[in-house]
This record gives structure tokens, C-alpha cells and sequence, in this order.
């Protein structure tokens, strides 16, 4: 039966690549959708998992990073530098705003840094310098292509103008793209004079950062401190849960759509093999082996139709992140399973569809010439 | 003494539809089938002849009758176990071939085989026998719509013997034939009633199939009535020789207002292309 199946299958090549095409081009908007969600969120928490400080000093109650507001009094950046365990202490100023430049505005967080900081500065260049003076700011490469700005042109932040002068690597996403500017600068424009934001703590070696984040919340009024780990972990479920209700919508889409084509195509392979189905019933095949084989072959064409969207998914990545760079994508094996499972799923219950058809089919057809 | 019936066949009818719009399609068909015997069932068309068939064939259920193949009443076995029987007690042979199209020739032959338990291994080499007896060895890996109709016909009635069924039930298996090949398909069907000791029924229009029949019902308003005499005219096709009764032949032509019976649709055509070279 299985033999007869894929022969005849194989006989009707054309419509056999359509029907996997089909099929493939659903796959391929689950696996892309799931990758600029996880690009996306991963995204998120950049400037945190590059920053990596051992521990995170915010004002209290705040626990992330990504659209958050901390002020903490910048005397107790000195407090904490003295704690014991603690080898440096880093502030930094961040704040959401808007750059403009002719034409295009963009979202983005802005990150001021006090002259000589060590810490908290962009993590990649390419182009220029990456700590910025007064009057200066570092964009993300990507948005100064988009905006048409080059090193030394100027870009407009809450009124103020500054000189682009670095470009930096791996900080910019449609959510959360990231400027550094001076301290001095962002604060006259937060009217934050005196706080800061975050206190990015290194650690003295051996010391371990969530018992450092206890004694520093013990020792220090009204701030929270987190260790790295569970300060970037908050931020990125904040992600996940801002996004997963849409991804799980499109993937249910996705998955709608190669339903409906697989269970399509079931039902007119069968449809179009009526008489031989007929002859099939009448040599004695019964139903169920019928059935049976419908199933394999609709396993079969979802799967040439996931593996097509695996090549596919694997040619389309470098084009799409050359050609929308302002989307991150990142393609890991969890999608790749979650396609499996939906094919698999689909391709079960789409086999269900023309089975009417087949309990249907009349071995007397056999009979009329 | 009579060896015992293979197909034990009683009052056996059919019914389409109900009350003013009832149809009696086969009605109150009784009749015993031995093993070896080939079986004719003629008559005109809309006769039942089909009906019946696809009743002894277990494709369609009785309205009334009994139908005892091999020992079994199949009118009694609920749907799921009747492909069973069909593919362990029935070889079917029709009209329009019906080979599947993807498979090959030795596929085609074997596929009823794998209805059957642990029926692959032997029917291998049965198949090998069948291919090599019926002349299409050298066709084994040839896919049907490369066959001749005489090779698909051929490659149909292998497939009906695979499982070596003790009936064989054809249907007009030379009505798409010329007659060359019709006549080839005749012999062979005789053959595999002499000499595989098969059952074989055989509906047909052909009277040409009448030579090698064991006997010959006939079939009128669904009942089996004597055949009356008058119906046949033996006459020869001008063209090939063979026999054609002229009452029942379809093909015909007018020539000089002289009427002219044939044995197939092909003998026609070349009769009518130069009437003159089969004036004697």
C-alpha cells in the first residue's frame, strides 16, 4: 500500500513540490515569527549581558532594566564602593527617549556614563570612539545606516544636538536599541542631577553575588541589588511575557495556514485517486490500510514540506538579516522542535479530513468502465 | 458422483429504490458453480448482468437470497470481513483493466498479495510463474500506460491469479479489446479454468467468448431465462474470419446497401477503408 502510495505520489511530482512548497512557506513563517521574537527578547537584555556586572544597585522595588525608571542618590555610589567584597562601583544614568535626525525618529535608551567609566559603555564598535564627551553620542550602527548619519554628523536628543562619534555593534533592535551619551549630558536632559540609575558592582574574586546583593540591600537605604543572573532573567520574561501572547497567536496562525494546505492536499490526492481507491476496495483493501496510507502520505508530504522550510529558513537568514537589519533574528533548536511538533500535529489531523472521503468511495466504481 | 458446488447461489435478488420507484435490478437468481467450470453470463444491456456480479464478487449486498462461497455465507459476514474474502477468494478481471497507474507490472500483479497473510514470499515466485505463462516476463518493470490493451488485460488476470482464488469473476474482460487480443484473453481465462481448476463467471456482450464456455446463462429483466435460439446468427467477420452473431454484433457498416457485421471496432474501420479488398 505505502509502496503504491509514495509511487503515485512520486508520479505527480509537480503537484507533490506544490502541495510541499505549500506547506514549507507556513513552516517557514512559524520559524522566522519565532525567530525575531527570540531575537527580539534576547535583544532585550543586550546591554545587560554585555555589561555583565556581578551585581546590579537600583532604587527599591525596581527589578529590571528594559523601560524601567530608578533613581538612586548618587552618594550611595560611594557607600557601596566601600562595602566589603566589592571592587568597583560604576553608575550609569539610562533613561527612554527619542533620537531624531532629518526624516526619521527612533525609540531608544539612552545610557550616560561618567567620564573614565570602565563599565557600561557599548561592548562593540565599528567606527570610532566608544566613550562619549559631553556634547558626543555613540549610536548603533545599524539606525545611523537607516538614518543616513555618518561619524561626526549630529543627531537631536530631546532638543539637544550631539556629534556622533562612534558607532557601535549589537545594540540596536526594533524594541530596545541603546545610546551612550555623557552622564553630564543626559542628566541636564533627565533634569537628574545628583542620582543615578543603576550602580553596575564588580565583585572581589571569590565573593558570591547574590550574598553580596544581600548585604548591599541590608547596608544601603531604599535600594534593591540584584546578582547579574536574576537581574537579566527578570528582564527577559518581562520580554517573554510582553511578546509570547502575539507569538503564540502567529504560530497558531502559521500552523492554521499548513493545516489548512496539508489537509488540503490530502483531500485532493484522494479525491484525484478515486478509482483507483474504488479498484484498491474491490482487490480487498480494506478501509483502515486506506486510511493508514493516506496518513503516511500526508506525514510524508508534511515532512519534505518542513525539511524544504528548514533549507529554506537556512538560505532566507542572512538575506533578511542583510536586508532588515533592524530586526534580530535568532534561530535556535527550540524552534526547529516547535515546527517538528506542529508538523507532526498537522499532519495528524489533516489526514482525518479525507477520510470521510475515503469510507465513501464505492469499490463498484471498479465495475464502470 | 458431482463434486460439490464452489458457489452455492439462491434466489438471490436486488432492489434500487422503493415503493413506485422500486427497481428490481436481479431477481430470485439461483445457480451452482463447480470448480473448473467456466461460467457465461450473457444478455442484453441493463439486464443485471453487472449487479450480479458485483453481488458474487461481495461488492454489493443482496436484498434477498443466499450466497455460499467456498463454504462461507458471505451475505451473513459483516462489512469489515468481506475485503478479506475478496482478496483470498476472488480474482477480479474488468473491463477497463483498472491497473494502477503507478505501479509496474510485477508491482500491480503482487499487490493483492499483500492482502493476504504471509502471502509476499510465495507469491513472488507465483508471480514469476504467472509473468513468464501469460508473456510478460520481458514487461515486468513496464508501467501500464506503456502496455498494449491485449498486455494490460493480460497483466489483470495475472493479478487475479496471484492468491490463487478459487472464482474468478470477469467482467467484458474483451470489450476493449480487438479481436486478436480478445481471443488471446478468452483462451487464457479457459486455460485458467482447466488447468488451475478456478471457477471462472464471465459476463460479456461477446459471442466469440460463447466457444469456450462450459455453459452459458442468460440473463433478461434481472432473471435467468433460456436463451432463445433465434438470437444467434453466426456469420464470419470479413476481415479476420472470426465468428460474429449478427443479431448481437455492434459493429456494423453499409456498403452498396449491403449490411456487413464485424468482430470489432478495428475490423470496421479497416473494411471501410477499401470495401472492395473483402468483396469475395
Amino acid at each position: 500500500m505505502l509502496r503504491w502510495i509514495l509511487k503515485t505520489l512520486w508520479l505527480q511530482k509537480l503537484s507533490l513540490l506544490a502541495s510541499a512548497a505549500g506547506i514549507a512557506g507556513a513552516f517557514i513563517l512559524v520559524v522566522i515569527l519565532h525567530a525575531v521574537f527570540v531575537g527580539e527578547s534576547r535583544q532585550v537584555v543586550a546591554y545587560v549581558r554585555h555589561t555583565a556586572a556581578d551585581v546590579w544597585v537600583m532604587q527599591r522595588g525596581v527589578g529590571n532594566m528594559h523601560m524601567a525608571n530608578s533613581f538612586v542618590w548618587d552618594s550611595k555610589v560611594a557607600r557601596v564602593a566601600a562595602m566589603p567584597g566589592v571592587r568597583a562601583a560604576t553608575p550609569i544614568l539610562y533613561s527612554g527617549t527619542i533620537i531624531r535626525t532629518p526624516g526619521r525618529r527612533w525609540l531608544a535608551f539612552a545610557v550616560g556614563l561618567k567620564p573614565g567609566a570602565t563599565r557600561g559603555g557599548p561592548w562593540a564598535m565599528a567606527a570610532g570612539k566608544a566613550k562619549p564627551a559631553p556634547g558626543e553620542i555613540v549610536l548603533p550602527r545599524v539606525f545611523a545606516e537607516m538614518a543616513g548619519v555618518a561619524l561626526g554628523g549630529r543627531v537631536s536628543v530631546t532638543g539637544k544636538a550631539l556629534e556622533v562619534v562612534g558607532l557601535s555593534e549589537g545594540a540596536f533592535s526594533m524594541g530596545n536599541s541603546v545610546v551612550f551619551m555623557a552622564e553630564a549630558d543626559l542628566a541636564d536632559l533627565m533634569s537628574a542631577h545628583g542620582t543615578v540609575s543603576y550602580i553596575l558592582v564588580d565583585a572581589q574574586p571569590g565573593q558570591d553575588p547574590a550574598a553580596l546583593a544581600a548585604r548591599i540591600e541590608r547596608a544601603v537605604d531604599k535600594v534593591s541589588a540584584l546578582s547579574q543572573e536574576r537581574f537579566m532573567r527578570n528582564d527577559y520574561q518581562l520580554a517573554m511575557q510582553m511578546g509570547v501572547e502575539i507569538i503564540a497567536f502567529m504560530t497558531l496562525i502559521g500552523a492554521a495556514l499548513a493545516a489548512v494546505i496539508v489537509a488540503f492536499t490530502a483531500y485532493s490526492q484522494v479525491a484525484r485517486r478515486r478509482r483507483e481507491l474504488a479498484i484498491a476496495k474491490a482487490l480487498g483493501v480494506r478501509n483502515r490500510a486506506i486510511y493508514g496510507a493516506v496518513t503516511a502520505q500526508t506525514v510524508l508530504i508534511t515532512g519534505i514540506g518542513l525539511v524544504l522550510a528548514l533549507f529554506a529558513v537556512w538560505g532566507l537568514f542572512p538575506l533578511l538579516s542583510a536586508l532588515v537589519p533592524q530586526i534580530t533574528l535568532v534561530l535556535t533548536g527550540d524552534a526547529l522542535w516547535r515546527a517538528a511538533a506542529v508538523a507532526i500535529l498537522v499532519a495528524t489531523v489533516a489526514a482525518w479530513v479525507p477520510a470521510r472521503y475515503v469510507a465513501r468511495v464505492d469499490p463498484l466504481t471498479a465495475f464502470r468502465g | 458422483m458431482d463434486a460439490p458446488s464452489l458457489l452455492h447461489v439462491r434466489n438471490l435478488s436486488k432492489s434500487f429504490g422503493r415503493g413506485h420507484t422500486e427497481v428490481r435490478a436481479v431477481s430470485d437468481v439461483s445457480l451452482d458453480v463447480r470448480r473448473g467450470e467456466l461460467i457465461l453470463v450473457m444478455g442484453p444491456s441493463g439486464s443485471g448482468k453487472t449487479t450480479l456480479i458485483s453481488m458474487l464478487g461481495t461488492l454489493l449486498r443482496p436484498s434477498a437470497g443466499r450466497i455460499v462461497l467456498d463454504g462461507i455465507d458471505v451475505t451473513r459476514l459483516d462489512e469489515a470481513r468481506l475485503p478479506a474474502i475478496r482478496a483470498q477468494k476472488i480474482g477480479f478481471v474488468f473491463q477497463a483493466f483498472n491497473l494502477l497507474e503507478a505501479l509496474t507490472v510485477e508491482e500491480n500483479v503482487l499487490f493483492p498479495a499483500q492482502l493476504v497473510p504471509g502471502g509476499m514470499a510465495a507469491a513472488r515466485q507465483r508471480a514469476d510463474e504467472l509473468l513468464e505463462r501469460l508473456g510478460l516476463a520481458a514487461r515486468r518493470h513496464a508501467r501500464p500506460p506503456t502496455l498494449s490493451g491485449g498486455e494490460k488485460q493480460r497483466v489483470a488476470i495475472a493479478r487475479a491469479l496471484i492468491n490463487e482464488p478459487p472464482l474468478i469473476l470477469a467482467d467484458e474482460p474483451t470489450g476493449n479489446l480487438d479481436s486478436q487480443s480478445g481471443q488471446e484473453v478468452s483462451m487464457i481465462l479457459h486455460d485458467v479454468a482447466r488447468d488451475a481448476g478456478c471457477a471462472v463467471i464471465l459476463v460479456t456482450h461477446d459471442p466469440r467468448v460463447e466457444e469456450i464456455a462450459d455453459r452459458i446463462l442468460w440473463l433478461e429483466d434481472g432473471a435467468l431465462r433460456d436463451r432463445r435460439a433465434e438470437r444467434h446468427s453466426w456469420v464470419r467477420c470479413p476481415v479476420c474470419g472470426m465468428r460474429v452473431d449478427e443479431w448481437t454484433a455492434r459493429h456494423v457498416a453499409e456498403h452498396e446497401g449491403r449490411r456487413t457485421v464485424f468482430c470489432s471496432q478495428r475490423c470496421r474501420e479497416r473494411y471501410v477503408e477499401n470495401p472492395m479488398a473483402y468483396a469475395a
